[in-house]
This record gives C-alpha cells, sequence and structure tokens, in this order.
C-alpha cells in the first residue's frame, strides 16, 4: 500500500483549508483511503494555519491491510511528499514534516505578523528562508502566485487555484487531473474561473519545475 | 465528512427528535451541520441553547418525552451541564428516548482554557462513554450510543477530540430514519422525582443496570475488536490513540503485536480485559491525557489476579496530544527497535532553524469593533495612571491580551472575568478593575454574576463586546442577535434592558466606531464608582460584510469604489494606526525616501477607524465615479 502525504501550510485566510478540502474530495472520486485534517477553530484569523491531506493507494492485485493503511489525520514528521507553502516564513514553521526526497512549493508572498509590522521582530529575507529549508530538503521551488494572480486578475483571488495547479504540476499527488478539475466545478463559487486559475497554475507549476530547485 | 458531520449524521440515523447544543470548538460542527438540515426534517427540533445545562436539560425534556435526543458541547461545556447530567443518570431515559451526549475534547487546549478529560465524568456519574477513532466510527458510535442508552436506561457520552472532529474521511453513509413528530410524558414519580428515598433508589437502579451492561454488552459489543498477533506484549487503546499506535507500529515494521481497541472506554469488561492478558507477559496502554483506561485496567487486573506488568503514563506523556512521532518513540523503545529519526536531534534542527520566525499569533480581523473598543479604552486611560486589573474573557475579544493593547490579564472560564474582579475588587482595593465579556458569553452564564456584584456591592466596570454573534466558534446567533438557528427572525433581547433590570445603574451604550464618543464614555465609566457597565455595540465585521457582499459587488459593478487612503505628503508617521492600534490591514511602505503608512487596500474593510485616530489627518476616505475624474473625499 502506498502512502501519499501532502502538507499545506500558510496564514489563516488564505485558503489553506479550501486546497486540503479540494484534494480530499478528489481522492474520494478515485476510491482511495483518504483521511487529514484542517486547522480550525481560534487559530484561524492572521495565526499559522495548515492541512493534511493523506491517500493510501493500494496497488494493482494488492489487498488491504489495516496495519499499512493509513490512519491518524496527522501526517508524521519526515513523510510529507509533498510541502505547499503559501507564505513566505512560514515554510519553515513545520518543515520537519517534509520527506527527504520530497518536494517544496514555496509561494515567497509575504504576510507580515503584528510584532514585525511594529517593529519588534524582523521578517526574514528570502535566501535566509531558502538557506535553513536546504538544511532539510533541496527541492524546494518558489513563485509568488500572488504577483501571478494580481497581473492577471488585479487582485489576489486566483492564488488558491493557481497554487492548486502547481501542486498537481509535480505530479506528486496521485489523482487525475481531470478529477480536480471535476472537484472544482462541483465546489467553487465562480468554477470557470476557477478552472482557468487551476490551469494557469498548472502551466506556472511546469515551467518552475522546468527551471530547477531554487 | 468532517468528524463531527458524521457525528450529525448518526444522530439522523437513529432518528433524532430533538437537539441541543451551545457552540464550542472543537464540536462546534456537530450543531452546525444538524442546524443546516434540520429545516428540512419537520420532526426534528433543533435549538442553540443560552449555555450547556439549559441545553441538556431541554435534551432530558425532550428524551422523557419518548424521543431520541442530541446534546452537543465541548469539553468545558460538560463542566455547566454536570449539575442536571448527574441526577439524569439516575432517572435515566426512556425505552423509545434515548439521550446522547456528544462532548468535543481538546489535548493541547488548541481552542480552551484546560485540556481536562472528560472519559472521568463517566466514571463519576456512571454514564457509559464511548470513543470513536475514524470518521467512519463517529458516524456509527452515535447510532449504537442510542441502542445503549435505550437498552440500560442510561444517557451515553461520545467523547471525541479535537483531532477526531476536525478529522476528514470516507463514510458509508446507512439509512436515515424519520423522527417521531410527537412525544408524550409517561408520568412516574419514582423514576423523575430524585430525593431521600426515591433518589437512593434511582442511584441503585443505575448501579444494577451498569452490572448488566458489564455482564452482557461490554465483553461483546462490536464498539471493542481485537487485531490478533503473536508478540507477548499487548497494546490497549482507544480513540486518536488507536490511530497512532497502528501507524508507529508500520513505521516500525511491526505486525505481530495483538492490540485491544476498545471503542467502550467506560466501563470495562473485565472478562474482556482478562481474556486478552491471559497469553501476555505485558500490557502497554496508550491513551491521551490522563491515565484513565490505564486505572479503570489496573482495577480489574487486581480484580482478576494478573500479575503482568501494565504500562502506559510512565512511557506517555501525560499533557498534550499524542501522535505518531510520539508513539515511534515509545514503541522502539518497549520492542526494542531503533527509530527511523531521531526525533531529539530533529527537533533542534527546527528549533535552530524556526529562531528567524518571527511569531505569528491569531489577531483580530481589519475591521474588528472589538480592536476599536480596545482602542478607545486605552486611549480613555492615557496618562491618568490608574493601576487596572484587566480580567478577560472567552471569545475573539480575548486576544485583547496580546499586543498592542496587552488588556488580559486573566482568563479562566465561560463569564468568570466579572466575578473574579469583582471578589478581587473588595480586597485589591488599589487597582481598578475592568471585565470584559462577550453577548454570547454574557448571556451564557453571565447574568448571574453580575446580579451577584450589584448585591453585594462590588467594584468593577464591566465592558460587553456585543458584536451580535458567538463569533469565534462560527458565527452562531445569539439571544440578541434577532434569528434563530435556521436564520429565521426571532425575538431579539436587549442587553440595556436586561442590565438595567439587574440593578445596574451606570449603563452606557458606547459605538467603537465612533471613537471620540467611545472614549469619552469610557473616560466617564472609569473614573466612577460601584458596578458600571459599557455595552460597546458593533456588529461583527465578517457578518456585516458577509450580509453587504451583495451591496458591495453592486456598486463595483457600477464601478463606484470607495477606498481609504494615506495622503503621503501628510502622513507624519507618528505611527499610532500601526503600533497602537495594529490593524492587520495598515502596512509601512516608502514615499520619497521617507517611511509612511499603507493601507493594504486588500484587506481594509473601511471601518474608518484609522481615519479617525491619524494624528496628521493623513488618512483619507475617497469614492471614485465611473468614467469621471471626479474623487468626492468622504467626510
Amino acid at each position: 500500500m502506498r502512502k501519499v502525504n501532502i502538507y499545506i501550510c500558510g496564514v489563516g485566510g488564505q485558503g489553506t483549508m479550501t486546497l486540503g478540502l479540494l484534494l480530499k474530495q478528489a481522492g474520494v472520486l478515485e476510491n482511495m483511503v483518504v483521511t487529514g485534517t484542517e486547522t480550525r477553530g481560534a487559530s484561524q484569523r492572521e495565526g499559522a494555519v495548515d492541512s493534511h491531506v493523506r491517500f493510501a493507494v493500494l496497488e494493482p492485485g494488492e489487498e488491504f491491510d489495516e496495519r499499512k493503511s493509513i490512519h491518524s489525520p496527522l501526517i508524521p514528521t519526515r513523510q510529507a511528499d509533498l510541502y505547499l507553502s503559501m507564505e513566505l516564513a512560514e515554510t519553515l514553521r513545520n518543515i520537519k514534516y517534509v520527506s527527504e526526497d520530497g518536494i517544496i512549493i514555496m509561494n515567497t508572498f509575504e504576510i507580515w505578523p503584528p510584532t514585525v509590522r511594529t517593529g519588534e521582530a524582523e521578517y526574514p529575507s528570502l535566501e535566509k528562508v531558502l538557506e535553513n529549508i536546504k538544511k532539510f530538503n533541496k527541492n524546494v521551488y518558489v513563485v509568488n502566485a500572488n504577483k501571478l494572480s494580481e497581473e492577471r486578475y488585479g487582485d489576489y483571488s486566483g492564488v488558491n487555484m493557481i497554487f492548486l495547479g502547481i501542486a498537481m504540476a509535480t505530479g506528486k499527488i496521485p489523482v487525475k487531473v481531470e478529477t480536480v478539475e471535476r472537484v472544482i466545478r462541483e465546489n467553487m463559487w465562480d468554477s470557470e474561473k476557477s478552472i482557468e486559475q487551476f490551469r494557469l497554475g498548472l502551466e506556472e507549476g511546469k515551467r518552475i519545475l522546468a527551471e530547477g530547485p531554487a | 465528512m468532517l468528524g463531527n458531520e458524521a457525528m450529525a449524521r448518526g444522530a439522523l440515523e437513529a432518528g433524532i427528535g430533538f437537539a441541543s447544543t451551545y457552540p464550542g470548538t472543537p464540536a462546534s460542527e456537530v450543531g452546525d451541520a444538524l442546524a443546516e438540515v434540520a429545516k428540512e426534517l419537520p420532526g426534528l427540533v433543533f435549538q442553540y441553547s443560552t449555555n450547556e445545562y439549559v441545553a441538556l436539560e431541554n435534551a432530558i425534556g425532550a428524551s422523557w418525552s419518548g424521543v431520541r435526543s442530541l446534546c452537543t458541547f465541548k469539553m468545558v461545556g460538560m463542566n455547566v451541564a454536570a449539575d442536571p447530567m448527574f441526577t439524569l443518570a439516575y432517572s435515566g431515559v426512556t425505552p423509545t428516548g434515548g439521550l446522547v451526549i456528544i462532548n468535543g475534547g481538546d489535548p493541547s487546549a488548541l481552542s480552551s482554557t484546560n485540556e481536562q478529560d472528560n472519559r472521568y465524568y463517566g466514571l463519576h456519574a456512571r454514564i457509559p462513554v464511548v470513543e470513536p477513532s475514524s470518521t467512519q466510527e463517529s458516524k456509527d458510535f452515535v447510532v449504537e450510543a442510542f441502542n445503549i442508552s435505550e437498552k440500560y436506561d442510561v444517557p451515553v457520552i461520545v467523547n471525541s477530540t479535537a483531532r477526531a472532529c476536525h478529522a476528514v474521511g470516507v463514510v458509508e453513509l446507512g439509512e436515515l430514519k424519520d423522527p417521531p413528530e410527537e412525544g408524550y410524558f409517561e408520568k412516574n414519580w419514582g423514576k423523575y422525582y430524585n430525593t431521600l428515598i426515591l433518589a437512593v433508589q434511582n442511584h441503585q437502579k443505575l448501579i444494577n443496570n451498569q452490572k448488566k451492561m458489564i455482564e452482557e454488552y461490554a465483553p461483546v459489543t462490536e464498539l471493542n475488536r481485537i487485531l490478533p498477533g503473536d508478540s507477548k506484549t499487548g497494546i490497549i487503546t482507544s480513540g486518536m490513540s488507536f490511530n497512532y499506535t497502528l501507524e508507529a507500529l508500520d513505521i516500525l515494521g511491526i505486525y505481530d503485536v495483538p492490540i485491544l481497541k476498545l471503542g467502550l472506554v467506560y466501563p470495562l469488561s473485565p472478562k474482556q480485559i482478562a481474556d486478552f492478558a491471559s497469553n501476555l507477559d505485558q500490557i502497554v496502554i496508550m491513551e491521551e491525557l490522563d491515565p484513565f483506561l490505564e486505572g479503570e485496567i489496573k482495577k480489574i487486573a487486581y480484580d482478576q489476579g494478573l500479575e503482568i506488568p501494565i504500562r502506559g503514563k510512565d512511557l506517555f506523556p501525560q499533557t498534550g496530544e499524542l501522535n505518531t512521532d510520539i508513539a515511534v518513540q515509545v514503541y522502539a523503545k518497549v520492542f526494542d527497535k531503533t527509530p527511523p529519526i531521531n526525533m531529539e536531534e530533529l527537533d533542534m534542527k527546527v528549533l535552530e532553524s524556526a529562531l528567524i520566525l518571527p511569531q505569528r499569533t491569531p489577531s483580530m480581523c481589519p475591521g474588528c469593533p472589538h480592536r476599536a473598543t480596545y482602542y478607545a479604552i486605552k486611549k480613555a486611560i492615557e496618562g491618568k495612571g490608574y493601576d487596572v486589573v484587566w480580567a478577560n474573557d472567552i471569545g475573539c475579544y480575548a486576544m485583547g491580551a496580546l499586543p498592542p493593547f496587552n488588556m488580559g490579564d486573566l482568563m479562566t472560564c465561560m463569564s468568570a472575568g466579572e466575578s473574579i474582579a469583582a471578589g478581587m475588587s473588595y480586597k485589591a482595593k488599589k487597582q481598578k478593575m475592568v471585565a470584559f465579556i462577550g453577548d454570547s458569553t454574557f448571556l451564557h452564564t453571565g447574568i448571574p454574576g453580575l446580579l451577584n456584584a450589584v448585591w453585594n456591592n462590588a467594584d468593577l466596570l464591566l465592558v460587553i463586546m456585543d458584536n451580535r454573534w458567538t463569533a469565534m466558534t462560527g458565527h452562531q446567533p445569539t439571544p440578541s442577535t434577532g434569528i434563530d438557528w435556521s436564520g429565521e427572525k426571532a425575538k431579539a433581547v436587549n442587553l440595556r434592558d436586561i442590565v438595567a433590570a439587574l440593578g445596574v445603574e451606570y449603563v452606557r451604550v458606547a459605538d467603537p466606531f465612533n471613537l471620540k464618543n467611545a472614549i469619552a464614555i469610557f473616560q466617564d465609566a472609569m473614573e466612577r464608582e460601584g458596578v458600571r457597565v459599557v455595552i460597546s455595540q458593533q456588529e461583527c465585521v465578517l457578518q456585516a460584510r458577509r450580509r453587504a457582499r451583495a451591496l458591495i459587488e453592486e456598486r463595483k459593478k457600477k464601478g463606484v469604489v470607495r477606498y481609504v487612503d494615506v495622503n503621503e505628503d501628510a502622513c507624519i508617521f507618528c505611527e499610532e494606526c500601526i503600533k497602537e492600534f495594529g490593524c492587520p490591514a495598515i502596512t509601512v511602505a516608502e514615499f520619497e525616501g521617507e517611511k509612511v503608512s499603507h493601507i493594504d487596500l486588500s484587506r481594509c474593510v473601511e471601518c474608518m477607524v484609522c481615519k479617525d485616530l491619524c494624528k496628521g489627518c493623513a488618512i483619507t476616505v475617497t469614492k471614485v465615479y465611473p468614467g469621471t475624474t471626479i474623487l468626492e473625499e468622504v467626510k
């Protein structure tokens, strides 16, 4: 049984919950064992939030074995095959989840916490963050999905779907692109626009992957 | 499906005719899910209750009318509901009116003020406790809990922890059962009138029923199951710990350990425990928080003459949430394996890297009226030299304890702030007492506390942070919102009338968005003595915006844009709006080589409080009309 773990983190309000739930639904549609969890409640607003997405895939002819399946909604340390971070500094907070051969996609968009805005704390530079991430895993790809969305749509409304597209482009998520598009159609408010954003993300993902790690 | 939604589904499959709740993370979504569907089920009566004991008492009434009833709340809510719950266990339920209580536990206190282990309530009140591990079980166990309740004439607690409540998984659904339209209360004085010998008799009945359950149900229930194995060390576990156990053993490559997975965690079957232990040299118990199962199993071991080591909390932590990583470390020790990761080394490495990370605590939203209230109070006491004790309470406004306000010296439980401050006021006379309470929290249990303060002559200022909703748990309505659970118009109580009726002579209503006025009110209120109440009234910005969304869209379509902006020439960069007010929508930018405040339009919601507090009058509100160059400044 192949276990696939996807970790998504960001700041409350960025849509990590939506991303996580869409991926889980896609997994359900493809008959996989699916579990995971999202940050809810007190830490939503402006706080650090995350989403755990876990799939267990039966190999052809393999029989289900409870003892070898996934059970915990939380990804065990060092077992995330794909580590998606929607905010620059947040990438580091739970970096212990990323596996040694996993892929990290980092959005370089910065959301300053109150302590940074008031000058009490310093916001780390991209170079510093990258340097620290690389102590854990060197397969790190950077993108500014917010800038992409702003250039295209005039605001940040597309960030989420663009990010989902990039994530799919890594090939680490064991669901079909069509399935994800179906889930987007069924769940998103302006689904045609969302699909367009998702496809933009797919292209962007292919581009940054071709460029190689940062 | 979410664990909480699965439990709600289970209740519907059990055919409940009544459900009540007071919202609280991590259990809020159980009630919210029921509220969503209750309109389509004419036989189901749903209510958001004012607090947990009221919720439970309502559910008891429905159960005693012969209708299956559900009551849900978070674990600290059980303290509030404990009063009726203990005597409910004496009286029991009815043959068609089972009663199930869903309890949302919170190891690690992610959204609570403690991490109490409510399995002890089961032991204390002699109420059976079942604990699901997966979303599937979350649904199935609720259905079975109703069966147990009716069979053994006792309420049943479904104990789910935050992680199980918020876990997402695939659930195979069962048939929905139509709730009965009507019930009827069959009078039975001996059963329902608890005092003197009647109470003692009911107590004995409860004990007898439990004995029967332990003998005939506990050893055979499908809530418990055994994963067989040949190892001489066996594991007993339940809930989330079962999941962590399986994954940890898989990581360590161990597949021969027998596991007794308990779904019924109270009462236990001595026979089942003894049978499971019969071929073992050692038992390891993995459970979150207190050694509850460990204690129960050790009691059984003594009675059954089991002389093997029973290990639990000597291996696992008693505080905080457990996880697969902890399980890997512990089981590696127990089964003499090398864990694949050196956690200590990794934790050090993570800690070192995280040093460059700024702290990210949750904060009030842009446009949150609570921020404006805190700011107004801060300005009202500026330079007065007051020594103030800030008693805070449960809700979004608890974030007032964080910078830039630091107005939170204590927070205990729902509505405790006002009475603790009142108690302090008799002795800590050099200090001024200010207590904060939300509208929902005030209506939950705050009224008796305020009445007591008036009656016993306390000296405090109570600020009711009235944002019209139970905002933090997901915007459930309160009795002052003016709507019921389904969004239909309902009677809205007037907080000012309630406060006045309690005998408070000094009551003022402030609008925190009218900054000058609010500051003046707080200045006056701070100077006086005795019990003073200021109701700071302004709707939660998220709800207000949600309702205004259509209007804003309409405005955008027409091309009319209103925006708040900083006039860079006028900005003196005093940082009042950034450092003192702390709105997340205000950041720093550079203008002609100088630092200036900048408004992030993607986050600004135009509350316009910053415009009023701006010292250089640099913040402006501008309206742009389409197709023209007309820019109109809004005063």
